[in-house]
């Protein structure tokens, strides 16, 4: 724990270099930009973009898409502001106080109002993730293979009961991504499982494939087909603009100091948790303050304090989310998936021996993140008048667009028009997951960790010569399988 | 006040509370799920998943297709059962709901879009191999346009023309990607 400051300082002259900084400073922009064009969102950029990052420093590749997902969080506020369209899920509930205020002639303010939040839940999180990631994956180091196998299922169990509203729907569609993670050669002696003699299928299918079709091109899809709908209804109306009432007093600020605490303390917590999610953090941030306000029948006003407790506690989910990606491997939401797959990429395995035989590049993008969190406050500030022009784009030009960016994606690293048919077999798959509630992410994270998930339970069961109750005799195994087995039965009660 | 009937208003079902009703789905999902485990138990691992003669260490390469075929089995016979306990015993639908707040519901508009896509994925896919990226994607590009009602036929050119002409240029002069060439004439 003493160490920890020598090592950021190491961290920071690594990653203070004018490339490092210029992929930050590129990545936010992108972030903002992907967030507040309609239908977009940072989601849909990162896998994209990763592709991308082959050509660049593993440091750098690293911080330039977790600079995307903190621009991506705070620029989904924007279009809730002004149109009262969240970019994505995540800023449903920023709209609430943001657009009444937008409507009182106050749209810059409560612009600035949501950066500040989101820059400060950032910045918490990010000193929490310094602090634990360490002692976390010094823990971790006592775990066996039966202990990873008992988390990965418990993480399983999370992601599947709680990213959707049914808990089998959720479990098979993890199920069916551990079943596509067996296609390829086996790790273990080189079978070939399920490949039909297709060698683009010998390596399995195509993380970067399935991640940009599953992921992006499913949601763009969704979303052109519901554009090419009749339009209804009226455009929404310009907000009104007044110059004088832009500036946050620090009056003003100061009122919103505990509630920003309260988020940021929210959103890092339910950011350590697997499954819980970036929208449930914003949510949950914001029920969290109108409960503690003198005045809750004022939030949905226009309250400077229901936009912070949202964007802050969202935003807090980012940093805390790669505690257990960097502790034990496994992700905390979609965004951290892909993290790892960036990982994993670059050469680098995520889990507990990452801060031994990576520690310097850790700290390198631990620095690096507390750097973007600086870059995202100045460009976020001064781009804004960038950003509202951004969000009069419309969709129906936009969405093509970015189809045909996910074929690049794809194209990019393969060279393979056989993994362009599969992201769109993908993105065909997840449009009709998303219209019948079978979790996309829960396929997308038991594809993920099915290797894992293979490689730790076939050395469990090799090691205990078969004995499946060595989930329940080994006492560190043993929580981890209980608590699997409450949320089966809290999970399941609520909706099987 | 009015009582509300069950709407067909978004195409599919929705139930009292406004929410999707996806009983028939589920039951089809059930089923084809069931039967793709029990596909992959009984005929896909073991026909196309060869155990190594002379390894006597360790599990074969069958041991997790096998693990997740047979948790797909199962899940999917849960689902299925539960959907029809809950029709036989008169309760409301499985509560619908996802991650990205997408509006839920599979009727006949959901499964004519989804044959939509995987036709013109189709077609897409086997331009860009025969055509190459620039025709396939200029194409593909003034079609999506077109279908969004952008008619603007100045910015429809520029973006179907443009935008796939600058990525191969990027490309090739940035990361020296070559992207599908035309190859039609040979």
């Amino acid at each position: 724990m003493e160490q920890i400051p020598f090592q950021l300082a190491a961290g920071f002259e690594a990653a203070f270099t004018l490339s490092n900084l210029g992929f930050i400073v590129i990545g936010v922009v992108i972030g903002i930009v992907m967030g507040v064009l309609p239908g977009v969102g940072s989601l849909t950029a990162i896998p994209i973009l990763i592709p991308v990052t082959f050509y660049m420093e593993p440091v750098s590749a690293l911080a330039f898409l977790i600079a995307i997902t903190k621009g991506g969080t705070s620029g989904g506020a924007i279009p809730a502001i002004l149109l009262n369209a969240p970019g994505s899920a995540e800023n449903v509930a920023t709209a609430r106080d943001g657009y009444p205020l937008a409507k009182r002639g106050k749209p810059v303010k409560a612009m600035r109002m949501a950066l500040y939040s989101s820059v400060f839940g950032d910045c918490a999180s990010d000193a929490v993730l310094i602090a634990l990631a360490a002692p976390f994956a010094a823990l971790a180091l006592l775990f066996g293979p039966t202990e990873i196998t008992a988390v990965v299922i418990l993480a399983f169990t999370l992601i599947a009961g709680l990213s959707g509203n049914s808990l089998t729907k959720g479990l098979a569609a993890a199920a069916l991504g551990v079943f596509l993670a067996t296609i390829g050669l086996d790790p273990e002696d080189g079978t070939q499982r399920m490949t039909f003699g297709v060698i683009d299928l010998y390596d399995g299918i195509s993380l970067n494939a399935m991640a940009i079709g599953l992921l992006a091109l499913s949601s763009v899809l969704s979303q052109l087909f519901g554009v090419w709908r009749p339009a209804g209804g009226p455009p929404p109306r310009p907000v009104p603009f007044d110059p004088g009432q832009q500036s946050i007093l620090w009056s003003e600020f100061r009122g919103c100091i505990r509630t920003l605490f309260r988020s940021a303390y929210i959103g890092t917590f339910v950011g350590m948790m697997p499954g819980l999610g970036v929208t449930m953090a914003g949510f949950l941030g914001y029920g969290a303050a109108k409960r503690a306000s003198r005045s809750p029948e004022e939030f949905g006003t226009g309250r400077l304090e229901g936009i912070a407790a949202t964007e802050a506690a969202n935003s807090a989910v980012t940093g805390a989310n790669l505690i257990p990606t960097i502790a034990l491997g496994i992700p905390g939401n979609v965004a951290a998936a892909l993290l790892i797959g960036a990982f994993i990429i670059h050469g680098i395995t995520p889990g507990p021996f990452m801060m031994q035989t990576n520690g310097e590049l850790v700290y390198a993008l631990f620095a690096s993140m507390l750097i973007a969190n600086v870059v995202h406050l100045f460009v976020g500030r001064f781009g804004i008048p960038i950003w509202v022009q951004v969000t009069k784009v419309p969709k129906a030009v936009i969405l093509p667009v970015v189809t045909v960016f996910c074929v690049v994606g794809v194209w990019i690293p393969s060279n393979s028009i056989f993994e362009i048919g599969v992201m769109f077999a993908f993105a065909a798959l997840g449009y009709v997951m998303r219209k019948t509630g079978f979790s996309i992410v829960s396929l997308f994270i038991g594809f993920l960790l099915g290797p894992m998930l293979e490689h730790t339970l076939r050395q469990t069961m090799v090691l205990n010569d078969n004995n499946v109750l060595v989930f329940f005799t080994e006492p560190l195994a043993l929580p981890f399988t209980l608590l699997t087995i409450f949320f089966v039965w809290r999970l399941g009660r609520r909706n099987l | 006040m009015e009582e509300s009937l069950p709407s067909r208003k978004n195409g599919p079902i929705n139930d009292e509370n406004g929410k999707p009703d996806l009983t028939t789905f589920n039951l089809a999902a059930s089923a084809v799920l069931t039967l793709l485990g029990v596909f992959s138990l009984a005929f896909l691992i073991p026909g196309h998943v060869p155990v190594p003669t002379g390894l006597d260490q360790g599990l074969s390469a069958r041991f997790m297709p096998n693990v997740a075929a047979a948790a797909l089995t199962i899940l999917a016979l849960v689902l299925g059962l539960k959907v029809l306990v809950r029709r036989a015993r008169g309760l409301a639908p499985i509560s619908e709901d996802n991650e990205d707040n997408d509006e839920q519901g599979f009727g006949a508009k959901e499964a004519v879009n989804t044959v939509a896509l995987l036709i013109g994925a189709g077609v897409y896919v086997g331009l860009l191999s025969t055509a190459g990226f620039v025709v396939s994607s200029a194409l593909g590009l003034a079609a999506c346009l077109w279908l969004g009602r952008v008619r603007n036929w100045w910015l429809v050119a520029a973006l179907s023309i443009g935008l796939p002409l600058a990525l191969t240029q990027i490309l090739w002069w940035s990361l020296t990607i070559q992207v599908p060439a035309f190859r039609l004439l040979g």
